[in-house]
């Protein structure tokens, strides 16, 4: 693998280069004291010397010692957003002059993703498995799916509720990406760039770069070797298929649901989560309807409405849905799991529950 | 690319009330479908929902047999002659009849459940001779739930179909069977080691049936339900109708019974 | 020979190894024609019919409905239990929907006899125990269906 050195006043060019190639950039910017992925203007609005400090139910934005642009965790909004967009209008009909229907054309601007991580971008494939990979092709997803640019980050630091490593998804970018970086701040402030498809190698052409040296190559290595070193949290995945498909009838489900709210906070954050609702807006005069597609949770009552009753009315029944399909049943119908381990749950959970403690428990209750 | 989202728009031929509150509908236009499947159908404003396919396989028809139990169905059956409706489909698993020529067929329906199953009947009775015997058992709650009454007679009348019906509570006008459909179950003559069961209706008279099936010697791999969930989109894409690992509306919604028998046990799944 | 042969013929006595003959002392043969009644509720509960044809309701009179039927005996089925226990009265009311014929026993003299004969009477126990166990399975099965149906 070729990998060049890009300083840091240069790396200010990819934006205006992705810009010219028709790319929208979307990335880490400060808003509401959190880091979320936003359109940026330019390189200014990247959280500069801003990092994450990440707990249960814990989030607080701080400032670093240094300039890194890249130098926090995670944020709270992920790639989905953009790819699975929260609401979008399926279609429209009309009766005016008799029944019509209008389509959407789901909007798939070219979109350049800044500052995806390894996780992110797993997550990103399981996906691409759920939407574009069965019997039927979500439109929306691959309309966006199809032009977007993944410009990856190497993690230089992991928050405490990261566990990437024990699910195989990181820090280190791997795979699915157009270019990749790794940002070393000291003593110099310059970037290692992984060049992961033509695409990105025609990006890279336009920005000033050099071929990188062994002890520059060593130095990006050891970072990311260091973030996954100080990873506390961790999931242990063997057999866990069979842990939780022998577990549907545990008391243990009763003991979560003490705790768990049902506020749907996990399935909102977490990057793979993809049920979604359809909604029936009409106007006035009754004369036109639009179908919208939404974000949903299986952690509603009206998920399993079904004639009259809700099928998994009980907290105990909607979180071991949630976890046994995240870590086991997603296995049997996409072919791995739909945890990357990005923490994100741990994090946003407002009464604290761990989704890598719960398995803990569970395997400790066996 | 095709938008499997955008449902068809077909205007209502007939409508046919069956019973107080369930009709079936006649929809214009052409459709292939084998039996078991299910249509998405969409009213103007109102919404979506999954329907089993109740029309004859051999005719290209759209008929569905809709009960009014929430507002989507309430709209639906509210449609008249000329009315417009949407309609996606078909979707999901066919009853597996063609693995089973030259068996015995036991069709066991309860309540609305004899729906999906019609067009199963009908594509038996078209290939009569491919099969063994061919049972019917139907249940329901009382002498005035019956769907497909006069169909009901005119099957009754034939020699090569054993047609038995039950109620579960009636007045003293019914001259027939009282009690639950597994009571019907004694009268089949039926070669156990080459008999499949196709069982639709509410999930725990397809579980009783399935049971007393067992029993009477048939293989759990020769048995077959017809399950429901909420169903969205019917592509796989919504996540509503999980079951276990199961999606209903791609996996499904004909399930073999050995491989849903363990959830079909627990609750809240 | 004609009691005795319905007897052993009827899927309640089928496959059992004892001697039933006895029971043949105080059974008769008797048919019911369409909506006849068989007994009524309340009234002294002392008879055991083993249906050999047709179809027997058993219902209940209500107040606001009329006559309801709780459940349908056919053939190779067997009506009336309830001179097992007290109060020793019939619980409903039994009325052939259709000609009926049935081999009605004494229970009295059968309860007499199952204590003379333990092997005769153990028997005759498990095979009412099996019927009892399911109608109850049966009932608990139809009040969940009928909330679903």
């Amino acid at each position: 693998m070729f990998r060049y050195v890009v300083e840091l006043d240069d790396f200010k060019s990819f934006f205006d280069v992705l810009k010219e190639k028709g790319y929208e950039v979307i990335g880490p910017t400060v808003r509401d004291n959190a880091i979320i992925y936003e359109r940026l203007g330019s390189f200014n609005e990247l959280p500069i010397g801003i990092t994450d400090e990440q707990e249960r139910s814990a989030y607080r934005l701080k400032k670093r010692n240094d300039k890194a642009l890249f130098g926090y965790a995670l944020s709270p909004y992920s790639w989905k957003r953009y790819l699975f967009p929260p609401s979008i209008k399926l279609f429209e009909i009309t009766k005016k002059d008799g029944i019509k229907i209008i389509e959407n054309d789901y909007d798939g601007k070219k979109l350049a993703f800044i500052g995806v991580r390894a996780c992110e971008i797993h997550a990103i494939y399981i996906q691409d498995k759920v939407f574009l990979d069965g019997k039927f092709i979500d439109p929306v997803y691959k309309k966006r799916r199809d032009n977007i640019f993944i410009f990856a980050v190497n993690c230089i630091t992991a928050s405490n509720t990261c566990f990437c490593v024990s699910m195989n998804t990181g820090p280190k970018v791997t795979f699915g990406y157009d270019l990749a970086l790794t940002e070393v701040i000291e003593p110099n402030h310059y970037f290692i760039i992984d060049v992961g498809s033509k695409l990105g190698e025609e990006i890279l052409k336009n920005v000033r770069h050099r071929e990188a040296n062994n002890d520059e190559i060593k130095k990006a290595e050891e970072v990311v070797n260091n973030t996954a070193k100080s990873m506390k949290r961790s999931i242990d995945t063997s057999d866990i298929k069979e842990l939780l498909y022998s577990n549907y009838e545990s008391e243990y489900w009763n003991d979560v649901a003490k705790r768990c709210l049902s506020c749907t906070n996990c399935t909102m954050v977490c990057p793979t989560c993809f049920c979604n609702n359809v909604e029936d807006v009409t106007d006035l005069k009754g004369e036109s309807s639009e179908r919208w597609r939404v974000w949903d949770s299986c952690f509603t009552n009206e998920f399993t409405y079904i004639h009259g009753n809700t099928i998994r009315s009980s907290t105990a029944a909607k979180y071991r849905h949630w976890i046994t399909h995240k870590l086991a049943t997603w296995i049997d119908q996409f072919g791995s799991s739909g945890c990357v381990g990005c923490g994100r749950c741990i994090t946003w959970c407002p009464v604290g529950i761990d989704i890598t403690e719960e398995i803990r428990a569970l395997r400790s209750k066996r | 690319m095709n938008n499997p989202y955008i449902p068809t728009i077909f205007s209502i031929r007939k409508v046919i009330r069956e019973i107080y509150n369930t009709v079936t509908i006649e929809i214009e236009g052409e459709e292939r479908f084998l039996p078991g499947q299910f249509n998405m159908l969409y009213v103007f404003g109102v919404g979506e929902v999954p329907i089993s396919i109740s029309g004859d396989p051999t005719k290209p028809t759209i008929i569905h047999t809709i009960r009014d139990v929430g507002h989507v169905t309430h709209a639906i059956t509210n449609l008249r002659k000329g009315d417009s409706i949407g309609v996606r489909g078909p979707f999901g698993n066919p009853w597996p009849i063609n693995d089973y020529e030259g068996y015995d067929i036991v069709v066991i329906a309860g309540g609305l459940g004899l729906a999906p199953l019609r067009p199963l009947i009908y594509y038996l009775l078209a290939n009569r001779e491919k099969y063994g015997r061919i049972i019917l058992r139907y249940g329901v709650k009382d002498p005035a739930s019956f769907l497909y009454k006069r169909e009901l007679m005119r099957w009754r009348g034939r020699f090569d179909l054993d047609l038995e019906v039950i109620v579960s509570k009636a007045d003293e006008r019914w001259k027939g069977k009282v009690g639950i459909v597994t009571s019907l179950f004694s009268t089949m003559d039926i070669d156990p080691s080459y008999t499949a069961a196709f069982i639709c209706g509410p999930e725990i008279m397809m579980h009783f049936s399935a049971r007393e099936l067992l029993n009477l010697k048939i293989d759990a791999s020769n048995i077959f339900i017809s399950m429901e969930r909420n169903m969205k989109c019917a592509l796989g894409l919504c996540g509503h109708c999980q079951f276990g690992k199961e999606f209903i509306c791609k996996d499904g919604p004909v399930f073999n019974y050995k491989r849903v028998e363990r959830l079909l046990t627990i609750k809240e799944v | 020979m004609s009691i005795e042969y319905n007897i052993k013929n009827h899927a309640f006595f089928k496959g059992i190894d004892v001697d039933i003959s006895s029971i043949a002392n105080y059974s008769t043969l008797t048919i019911f024609k369409e909506g006849e009644i068989i007994f009524r509720e309340g009234d002294k509960a002392d008879s055991i019919y083993f249906i050999t044809h047709g179809r027997v309701a058993l219902e209940l009179s209500t107040a606001h409905k009329g006559k309801i039927i709780i459940q349908t005996i056919g053939k190779d089925e067997v009506l009336g239990i309830s001179w097992l226990f007290p109060p020793y009265k019939w619980h409903f009311d039994a009325r052939a929907i259709e000609l009926t014929r049935a081999i009605k026993v004494d229970a009295n003299l059968m309860i007499k006899n199952c204590e003379e004969d333990n092997r005769l009477g153990y028997v005759i126990m498990k095979g009412l125990a099996s019927i009892i166990m399911k109608r109850l399975q049966a009932v608990r099965i139809q009040l969940l269906e009928m909330e679903e149906m």
